[in-house]
């Protein structure tokens, strides 16, 4: 959270359990293993970068995670609890946010009513047929501190559908981030994002509260180390890396992976340390 | 801050204004009509349209293209009529029970149909409509079969008769502006921004801690009162209720009214049951091909505008201003022109081929600039 700027009041993050944990994690769609036994845990304020090429099982692994797809086996825990079988809404509410890799917004709303659609999301009042002007007041509050915090200002009034494919993508962390939730999942947020968007989006990442555990599937290898604290490196459903940022860069299988040269890493490094847990 | 309570104060004075308007047309109307214009068009058109908002309601705040909407009307008349005919109970007392009806009419068939979306919830909903009518019809110890209820007496509100047409359209026209402003209301509150979330994108909605299926079921719920409001009334006016009242055909033109109306306002499904009233009554004077003329109104207003008569009517409205503030905008630069630059004349404008630009124009065209510089699409802060 940039200093100084709250959206919320409270926090709901009050658990000793990681705030999301992923169990042995298996999915395949007929004969292909899309995703295979990945487990990690993402604690509190960290930012994990998910990172692979195209294939590697990334969205899936994703999907998974939300409640979009089940797994075959496995398990996801968000603060301890088991979700694997809760449809996505029922996950929001116990904490979970979420972007999507296309910007997904309700073309009719402005920016303001985005945000406070989702800020009452995860509140019993979301479907609420009374207007309690004290209510209105701290939504209003906190949707103009929100729209600030994601560089929106100026913008509370404009229909989505007049947004720019950048300030689509704020309004997208912008919504996932309102309902102060405990774990945020960015599915490649800075795509098609131009140079100053980028820089604009890795300083919000980075400045995102302490308590917010952050997923970032991201296909940019240049603002997922620059933005995570830890990275796994996915190829074909399996984990063959991870390790804090530097470590990925210098690693010779990952070099080789996103570089095409496979079977040249793979025959120069022991079969032992290709899969590389992130749990230690 | 100060924009918000300058806003909040404009849409109050806004709302006031309109609740004015309307009540000098409801006293105003019965003066300047005949008795006959008063009854077959102004009361007809005033519940069918109450029954056409709630079908609006339900399409263009919350996307749900219901069929059931004629079923739920026709629970409420249904109700009133067993329980005041074959029961004996007080007028009123059936009254409420069957304003009650309709949300509760709307609560099921929102649950039935909560999962279902597009085509799919208009085929659901309607095998319930068809479900309701049949049931009507075959079902004679309830619903007296096909025959139905006749010879239903209004009842007297204050020693007032509402048999009478004046009474009866004051009622009516009471009612219409309550549903309206309900429906307002109803926009305004967290559940009307789900509705309308529910509108542009269900899968997002659910992204942000939303029961898509709950939000569907408070719709229909809420959608219900104004569709039970409007049977009760359609009973009180035709003094009977049959399946004829809630077949297929009295759906479709449920539908048609609201589509040529608009689904962009409220008020719209007003104007449609207004256009299709005038239609029916007028038209027949000409030829026997009444519902014809009415489809091909349909179809002609569909084309023209997806928004119906009220896109055409706000389209229409927005021209009007932009041409206002043209005039507005060249009297401005003429102005400038004689004390400032003479190169900014409109004689020069209009030489350069170079007119003013509005006010909303101007205020567009720094970003356009950024725009095409390629420093960005947005205003830095």
């Amino acid at each position: 959270m940039l200093p100084g700027v709250t959206w919320s009041e409270h926090t709901r993050r009050t658990h000793q359990d990681p705030p999301l944990r992923v169990e042995r994690v298996s999915r395949s769609f007929g004969g292909l293993r899309a995703v295979d036994g990945i487990s990690f845990d993402v604690e509190a304020g960290e930012r994990l970068a998910v990172l692979g090429p195209n294939g590697a099982g990334k969205s899936t692994l994703f999907n998974v995670i939300c409640g979009d797809l089940l797994p075959d086996s496995g398990r996801i825990l968000l603060n301890g609890e088991d979700v694997t079988s809760l449809a996505l809404h029922h996950r929001v509410r116990r904490g979970l946010g979420r972007t999507y890799q296309t910007s997904s917004v309700f073309g009719g709303l402005s920016v303001a009513e985005h945000i406070a659609l989702a800020l009452r999301g995860s509140s019993s009042g979301r479907l609420s047929l009374s207007m309690r002007s004290r209510e209105r007041r701290e939504v209003a509050r906190s949707t103009e501190r929100l729209v600030t915090l994601v560089g929106l200002e100026g913008r509370s009034a404009t229909p989505a559908r007049e947004l720019s494919h950048g300030e689509l993508r704020q309004l997208e962390v912008g919504m996932a981030l309102a309902p102060s939730p405990d774990v945020i999942l960015l599915d490649e947020p800075a795509a098609g994002l131009s140079a100053h968007e980028r820089t604009r989006l890795t300083e919000l990442l980075l400045n995102l509260s302490d308590i917010v555990a952050t997923v970032l599937v991201e296909h940019d290898m240049d603002v997922a180390l620059t933005v995570a604290d830890r990275v796994i490196v996915l190829e074909s459903g399996s984990m063959i890396a991870g390790g804090s940022p530097s470590q990925i860069e210098s690693d010779p299988l990952v070099r080789a992976v996103y570089l095409g040269e496979q079977h040249k890493a793979r025959s120069e490094r022991p079969p032992a340390r290709r899969r590389t847990s992130t749990d230690e | 801050m100060e924009s918000s309570v300058h806003s909040k104060m404009s849409a109050r004075s806004r709302a006031l204004a309109l609740l004015a308007a309307a009540a000098a047309a409801i006293a105003v109307v019965p003066a300047l009509v005949s008795d006959f214009v008063l009854l077959q068009i102004a009361i007809k058109s005033l519940w069918l349209g109450i029954a056409g908002a709630s079908l609006a309601f339900l399409i263009g705040q919350a996307g749900l293209i219901s069929l059931a909407q004629t079923a739920v009307f026709g629970v409420s008349g249904y109700v009133m009529a067993i329980l005041v005919l074959d029961h004996g109970w007080g007028e009123w007392f059936a009254v409420a029970v069957a304003a009650a009806a309709g949300p509760i009419a709307g609560l099921i068939v929102g649950v039935i149909s909560r999962r279902a979306a597009g085509l799919y919830l208009m085929m659901l909903t309607l095998a319930i409509g068809v479900f309701v009518f049949f049931f009507a019809q075959q079902y004679q110890p309830i619903t007296r079969g096909h025959t139905g209820f006749n010879g239903f007496d209004a009842p007297t509100l204050f020693g007032i008769d509402l048999n009478d047409r004046r009474p009866l359209f004051y009622v009516t026209a009471v009612v219409a502006v309550a549903v309206v402003a309900g429906f307002r209301y109803v926009m305004a509150t967290p559940a009307g921004l789900a509705y309308r979330g529910l509108r542009d994108n269900p899968k997002r909605l659910q992204a942000l801690g939303y029961s898509t299926e709950a939000t569907t079921v408070s719709a229909f719920a809420v959608s219900g009162f104004a569709a039970g409001a409007g049977g009760v009334i359609s009973v009180w006016y035709n003094g009977a209720i049959s399946p004829g009242s809630i077949d297929l055909t009295r759906t479709i033109e449920l539908l048609i009214v609201v589509m040529i109306g608009g689904t962009l306002r409220i008020e719209g499904a007003f104007l449609g049951a207004l256009a299709v009233t005038l239609l029916q009554n007028y038209v027949s004077d000409f030829t026997n091909r009444t519902e014809t003329l009415v489809g091909a109104v349909f179809m002609v207003v569909v084309l023209v505008s997806r928004q119906g008569l009220t896109g055409i009517l706000l389209g229409l409205g927005s021209r009007a201003q932009r041409a206002l503030g043209w005039v507005r905008s060249r009297d401005s630069t003429l102005d400038r022109s004689v004390t400032d630059d003479s190169r900014r004349s409109p004689e020069h404008a209009s030489r350069t081929g170079q007119h003013a630009p509005s006010q909303q124009q101007a205020r567009r065209l720094p970003c356009e600039t950024l725009e095409r510089d390629g420093r960005g699409e947005y205003s830095p802060p």
